[in-house]
């Protein structure tokens, strides 16, 4: 009877079934520390070297690392020496993260890889650390001398302090609130000191102010919104997380010491009291569960592991499914239906009746028995809720079956997951809420390859992971030669219809135990060039490397070799191997010149790439402002230019520029205000300035020195003395000689000065089509009018027409307009 | 107007570009919120206009963020405890950060690289000896909607970073961005592009796509039924049209005033922004309107201040005076903000009635047309070059703008090189050495010895190459391959308001005309084309024949040819021809023969190395000619001012 097992509780069940027989015969727990894994995951014992044991009595006196399966088989062996260990316990990704005393994690994989370690920083070397509080990603420890430090993640370690809470004895016990469910989304701790509790995290320390401690134990829920605090005198409270609400209390059994809380969903409690375990509900009440060795708890997300010596079950809450189809009495059609089975199995008549009272609730029903069998742990009660969903379904004519089809593919799993021989007893809701893959990955840390491909196929996904695993276990196990253990693998592999994606993944496993040919075989296989380039650098494939990472056409791995190649070569050897993908070496030259890093000057000189060594020398004195120094400077540059001949014209602008800066050293001589220094300014400007200053001749001395083009120097020149308003040199510049540039640049100029007087001067030396529009423009509306006629203009003479105000002249235009447009 | 109408008819069908927002200010959010507490965000100059264009500041304080700084001037003694970063991960910038962090120890500093952590910023971070006291993660800002048909891929100065520095950096950035565009809407069926980097990517796309393949999440995507294909365009097949004026008038104040962060440089008089994108109702109206027309553009938008002005005269009972004063609120920001456009349309109008514009895009016209410069259009040229401002306001370039913009445009040294840049393009080999040489020595002179460089680079990524360079061009079966360009692809379109060439007034850019090729539009069809067209007509018509609809040579919109018949002409563009068809896999063949029935309502248009807003006008001419979008992904949205810059030498 499947309710047998089933304990009220007010008006919920809790469900509470027996997994399995331990296989551990005869351990005696009390004398390991246990850290055992959620998800189903293993349990891991170590002897606890604070125990004395009496001799001969114990098996394991080593100091190893035992693993088992939940069903207590063992997997393996951790061989574990050093310090004693401040605390350990599971990861997400079934790793062992295990804290030294000193500080130092280690962090061990199932599969015997050699463990990842990292310290928790000084303060933890330091002083010691005391004791470990560990979430799926992270950990917390605490110091000897009473500082948490925190690790948000074990993958990427970054050891932070908490705040100082300005502890002066050990706490009474600590318990550390996950990032995911706090407020601020960064860890949090509670600490029991005093009769308060504390919470700690990285900005400061809050008081909660609470006065019924001291708290021997504290749980934070799985949701975060509820703590459970069991006082030291036994009152147990679940309160809100920010201990400003209170919702049930009761009092623990005195027998024996708490020995740990874990919740039982998100509402319900469950503490062990040695060889007791007690759940208390959401109001208070509680159940008790009597067992025959201390129980040791593991929290998982739908309900409570229980294991002992002996026996491992599960406490779980029975969902409203279950409870429709099995509560005595239950009369909701699910229930009907499944009674429906069991008299149609006995040929009775009643069974089409049942059937046909359940009629439009038949969907409903069959859902409900759906569901129920999901959540049902017994294989037998499971198939007879199938099968009664199969039969209701064969009523309906609009149903999809897919919800069975996969109900019953998912239960396959499960189930084949929860035998003896693999020992996870996972639950159905906790195999959806984990990726399938980590599934089979789980299967693959206990090298169970088979089941894990053949769990694939049954569910349509790709096996390449199992395959990868499988190739790498068997190159680690392996002693033949390279060549033999490649036909081996390429015999299997090629049989898969598609190729699998990680070749550089068994690569590098078979670098790393000494098959180099092998890897560099399987490396050809690899479609992901990103991931070849560090093995093969790895391997001193340099070239090979460089290959690949140019193929990818990612940048970056083309630097990453390029990084490597500079460290291992000598800068001669590098300078030539680089020089042999010119790609390569540009990205060289580009990071070279962004880090000002000197040794691109050796590489330029080389390379006898004199052009681009003096430009290093024009781009490092861009900002020199002693002129002495840049002259200097700039000369070595030039005699680089000289050797290089395709470097004629920048050689000429280098040679004036330095003559150009020996002429403005000396200006500037004359100059005592700093702001008027010549230095610095380009010849063109330092031209205005001269004139700007009034300093003609000197000016025209520029001019043939640098054989400055007639052009340029006129409209420089009308500028200026526009600029300074110099009417009379400008008059004496505009009839020495005819104009190179023409006059329309002197009447432009004075224009844009506002100097109509001036610009009109100008006009008339301006081509006969202009004059018109330009002394339209300085409103010279006479003037305009006669270069108008004069042009013979007619649309120009309108446009004066419509703009002259004086009417005599208004008169006159329209006579002319006349004449003009008459003829 | 009839043009804006079909446009959002367009708009609503395929690709909602707005997905891509939500999916970067989700990302961004959940960055902020690993650091806790009050924080500063520093800024990289580069990813602040995207970062705005993502989420507006309110957004940014609800997660903790107090105060943001540019990069250059850094957090400072801010009292903030966390202080993140969003760099992008150039050296000069991240040794600028590991100053800063040095400087800052104490806080808790974040880096994320923007748009993605590479192993040579970690290493920069390492030399500086800051990477064990910074988290270093990425922020994805890869592919940012600016507007309902422009993606920004967020790689300002690309070009000169590929041409000059040979660093292809950017191409894994954007060949990731266009893969999560291709993860939200399928993957393209076929990618078609110019240029030697287009070709780079969409290897890099294809090699991407096979290694998702191999995983398990391969099969899942399967080709869009969104986008009938991404046309990549390789700036450097196109240098010459980023170098002209662009004659729209987002283009005009682009280059009048400079655009930044989908606002106009520097605001209006006092300073205050005045909006530039398609979120603002005015100037989406008028943006793509061409040059001939602002002028009468400016005459309506003043009538309509007028009105609106004057609508509280017109209210007469109590309730139309209280639904009034109802509006008012909104009404004085509307009318605030038409009168900022107003200064700005007039601003811009000033600029193309000037002299000094009339002459630059006659010297512009000329030489597109194919014709040499007449002496006055050389004497402007000398005048520019004698009269150069090298501190002027650059447009495009510059962000601080000190005074409002004169009529006449300033002498800058990027004035001038785009004019000498056009004339090398434009001339080829008909281009003195005696002239190079002149000007060589003239920029020199203008704007000093350093510019050698300046010159240098100019002549290495071809956009001035000195003529003895010109001359000994390989492969090319032509003299002047513009010129046949010009004749080929009907770049020069005198009088024809409907064309594309609208945006340039008289100009199709080769780059809108690559795409027009592929779409088989009848602009690029002239009779030189016809020839070409009539191998591909021969299987269409058959195909025709046995059909019963009739042949319309109007019926275009997507690509469908591919280059087929255009090996000529596209042998003359410079760089690679790409054309692949990214098949489906295998097990997903039903649904290409679903496709095949439907046609994809969008193309896409990735431009490397940027393209300008009159580009963009055109395209958005031919989405509406053709009854089919073209979404524009650009690395940058250039004027030929930020489009030179990176290339000059600065001091």
């Amino acid at each position: 009877m499947t309710t047998a097992e089933w304990h009220a509780l007010q008006d919920t069940f809790y469900r509470k079934h027996r997994l399995y027989q331990m296989q551990w015969a005869g351990l005696d727990l009390s004398k390991f520390r246990i850290a055992a894994s959620s998800f189903a995951g293993p349990i891991a014992l170590q002897r606890d070297d604070r125990l004395l044991l009496e001799a001969g009595s114990a098996p394991m006196l080593d100091s190893s690392i035992h693993v088992y399966s939940a069903s207590g088989q063992t997997i393996g062996t951790i061989e574990y020496e050093g310090l004693h260990m401040a605390g350990f316990s599971w990861n997400a990704r079934e790793e062992l993260v295990c804290v030294q005393e000193d500080g130092n994690v280690r962090v061990f994989s199932l599969s015997g890889r050699d463990p990842v370690s990292f310290s928790l920083g000084p303060e933890a070397r330091e002083h010691g650390v005391a004791e470990c509080c560990f979430w799926d990603q992270g950990l917390v420890a605490m110091t000897q001398d009473l500082r948490f430090i925190y690790v948000n993640d074990i993958g990427e370690p970054k050891p932070r302090m908490l705040a100082d809470a300005q502890l002066t004895e050990p706490p009474h016990c600590w318990t550390v609130v996950p990032p995911h469910l706090t407020l601020s989304r960064h860890v949090e701790v509670l600490v029991a000191t005093g009769a308060t509790v504390l919470c700690v995290d990285a900005a400061g320390v809050q008081d909660q102010l609470l006065d019924q401690g001291p708290y021997a134990r504290i749980s934070v829920s799985p949701n975060g919104r509820l703590a459970a605090l069991c006082s030291l005198q036994g009152r147990i409270q679940v309160v809100s997380i920010d201990f400003q609400r209170s919702f049930s209390e009761c009092t623990a059994p005195a027998s024996s010491a708490l020995a740990d809380i874990a919740w039982c969903g998100s509402d319900a409690a469950v503490l062990s009291f040695g060889d007791e375990a007690l759940l208390v509900g959401p109001f208070g009440d509680t159940l008790s569960f009597e067992f025959d060795a201390p129980v040791h708890l593991v929290q998982e997300l739908d309900g409570v592991r229980m294991f002992t010596d002996d026996v491992h079950e599960l406490l779980s809450k029975v969902g409203e499914d279950s409870k429709s189809v099995f509560q005595i009495g239950s009369t909701a059609p699910a229930a009907l239906l499944y009674d429906a089975v069991d008299t149609m199995r006995a040929h009775s008549s009643r069974a089409d009746e049942i059937v046909r009272s359940i009629r439009d609730d038949m969907p409903q029903a069959v859902d409900t028995c759906i569901a129920a069998a999901g959540a049902e742990p017994d294989v037998g009660v499971q198939q007879a809720l199938l099968r009664a969903a199969s039969l209701g379904k064969s009523f309906l004519t609009a149903y999809n079956g897919d919800k069975l089809v996969d109900m019953c593919r998912s239960l396959r799993v499960v189930n084949s997951l929860a035998s003896y021989a693999v020992g996870i007893p996972v639950t159905l809701v906790q195999f959806h809420s984990l990726p399938f893959e980590e599934w089979v990955e789980r299967l693959l840390h206990r090298n169970l390859h088979q089941l894990a491909l053949r769990i694939c196929a049954h569910m349509d996904a790709p096996a390449d992971q199992v395959y990868v695993h499988w190739a790498c276990a068997k190159i680690r196990a392996s002693t033949i030669d390279d060549d033999a253990l490649y036909r081996i693998l390429r015999e299997r592999l090629d049989t898969l219809p598609r190729a699998i994606a990680s070749y550089v993944d068994i690569a590098e496993v078979a670098n790393a135990c000494g098959f180099q040919r092998l890897a560099i075989r399987l490396l050809l296989h690899e479609p992901r060039a990103a991931s070849q380039v560090p093995l093969l650098i790895s391997m001193g494939q340099d070239d090979a490397a460089m290959d690949a990472a140019m193929r990818s056409g990612d940048a970056d791995l083309v630097y990453f070799v390029i990084f490597h190649l500079f460290k291992a070569l000598s800068l001669g050897d590098f300078f030539q191997t680089i020089a042999r993908t010119p790609a390569a070496a540009r990205l060289f030259e580009k990071y070279c010149t962004d880090m000002d890093a000197p040794v691109l000057e050796d590489y330029y000189f080389q390379d006898d790439a004199f052009a681009k060594s003096a430009r290093l020398i024009v781009v490092e004195n861009l900002h020199e402002s002693d002129a002495v120094k840049l002259v200097a400077n700039l000369k070595v540059a030039l005699k680089m230019l000289h050797n290089d001949k395709a470097s004629v014209l920048e050689a000429r602008a280098m040679d004036q520029q330095i003559k150009l800066l020996q002429v403005q050293q000396q200006f500037s001589r004359d100059i005592s205000n700093e702001e008027d220094s010549y230095i610095g300014l380009t010849l063109n400007e330092t031209l205005a300035r001269t004139l700007a200053a009034g300093n003609y001749s000197r000016a025209t001395k520029l001019r043939t020195d640098f054989k400055v083009p007639e052009r340029r120097f006129y409209y420089i020149k009308v500028h200026a003395l526009v600029g300074r308003r110099d009417w009379a040199e400008l008059a004496r510049l505009a009839h020495a000689r005819k104009s190179p540039i023409g006059y329309r640049p002197f009447v432009d100029e004075c224009v844009a000065a506002l100097q109509y007087q001036e610009a009109a001067k100008y006009v008339p030396k301006c081509d006969v089509q202009d004059r018109a529009a330009l002394f339209m423009r300085i409103g010279f509306y006479h003037e305009a009018a006669q270069a108008a006629v004069q042009a013979r203009d007619v649309d120009t003479l309108r446009q004066v027409h419509a703009a002259a105000t004086d009417p005599t002249l208004q008169h006159d235009i329209a006579q002319q307009i006349e004449q003009l447009t008459s003829r | 107007m009839h043009a804006s109408d079909s446009g959002t008819d367009v708009g609503e069908r395929g690709p909602r570009l707005q997905q891509l927002k939500e999916l970067l200010r989700s990302e961004l959010i959940a960055i902020l919120d690993t650091i806790r507490g009050a924080k500063a965000l520093v800024l990289d100059r580069d990813v602040s206009a995207a970062l705005s264009a993502v989420v507006d500041f309110a957004a940014l304080k609800e997660h903790g963020v107090e105060k943001m700084f540019l990069l250059e001037t850094g957090a400072g003694d801010a009292p903030v405890q966390g202080v993140v970063y969003l760099v992008q991960p150039n050296v000069r910038k991240l040794r600028l950060v590991a100053e800063q962090v040095r400087a800052g120890s104490g806080r808790e500093h974040s880096v994320q690289l923007v748009p993605r952590r590479t192993l040579l910023g970690e290493r920069v971070l390492e030399e500086a000896g800051v990477l064990g006291d910074v988290t270093l993660g990425e922020l994805r800002l890869d592919a940012v909607p600016l507007d309902d048909d422009v993606v920004s891929l967020e790689q300002p100065g690309m070009f000169a970073a590929l041409y000059l520095d040979g660093d292809f950096s950017g191409i894994q950035s954007v060949a990731r961005a266009l893969m999560r565009l291709q993860g939200l809407w399928g993957f393209f069926p076929r990618i078609v592009g110019k240029g030697d980097y287009a070709q780079m990517l969409a290897h890099s796309l294809e090699r991407m796509r096979a290694e998702l393949g191999t995983g398990s999440a391969g099969d899942a995507l399967a080709l869009s039924s969104a986008f009938d294909a991404a046309v990549v365009v390789d700036r450097a097949a196109d240098v010459a049209t980023p170098l002209l004026t662009q004659l729209t008038y987002e283009g005009l104040v682009s280059e009048v005033f400079g655009i930044v962060g989908g606002a106009v440089a520097g605001g209006d008089a006092k300073g205050a922004r005045v909006a530039a994108s398609g979120d603002d109702a005015v100037y989406r109206a008028i943006r793509d309107v061409g040059f001939a027309d602002v002028g009468a553009l400016l005459g309506a938008m003043t009538r309509q201040l007028q009105t609106s002005y004057e609508s509280r005269h017109q209210a007469r009972t109590v309730q139309e005076i209280r639904s009034f004063v109802g509006r008012l609120g909104g009404l004085q920001a509307e009318h605030q903000a038409l009168k900022a456009h107003v200064a700005v349309a007039e601003a811009v109008l000033r600029r193309t009635q000037s002299d000094d514009f009339g002459a630059l895009l006659d010297i512009e016209q000329t030489l597109v047309a194919g014709a040499d410069l007449d002496p006055e259009q050389r004497a402007y040229v000398d005048r520019v070059l004698a009269l150069a401002d090298s501190h002027a306001y650059v447009p495009g370039v510059d962000t601080e703008r000190r005074d409002p913009p004169a009529p006449a445009a300033p002498n800058s040294l990027h004035k001038v090189l785009r004019i000498l840049c056009l004339c090398a393009l434009w001339r080829g080999p008909a281009l003195k050495q005696k002239t190079y040489d002149a000007w060589y020595d003239e920029i020199v002179a203008a704007f000093g010895a350093h510019h050698t460089i300046t010159l240098d680079n100019l002549a290495r990524v071809g956009l001035l190459p000195p003529p003895s360079a010109a001359r000994s061009q390989p492969g090319s079966a032509h003299a002047n391959p513009r010129g046949f360009l010009r004749k080929a692809l009907n770049l020069a379109v005198a009088d024809d308001a409907d064309d594309v060439a609208y945006a340039y007034a008289g100009y199709a850019p080769l780059s809108v005309r690559l795409l027009q090729v592929l779409t088989q539009d009848p602009a690029v069809h002239t009779p030189a084309a016809s020839s070409r067209y009539a191998a591909l007509l021969r299987p269409l018509a058959d195909r025709l024949a046995t059909q019963t609809q009739p042949a319309t040579p109007q019926s275009v919109g997507g690509v469908r040819g591919g280059w087929a018949g255009w090996e000529d002409v596209l042998a003359e563009v410079p760089g690679a021809t790409v054309d692949i068809m990214q098949t489906p896999a295998a097990d997903a063949a039903d649904a290409r023969a679903q496709r095949l029935g439907v046609k994809a309502p969008a193309t896409l248009v990735v431009f490397l190395g940027g393209c300008t807003s009159a580009e963009i006008a055109a395209l958005r001419r031919l989405s509406q000619q053709h009854g089919h979008r073209y979404v524009v992904a650009t690395t940058q949205i250039l004027n030929g001012n930020s489009f030179l810059d990176p290339l000059i030498q600065h001091k």
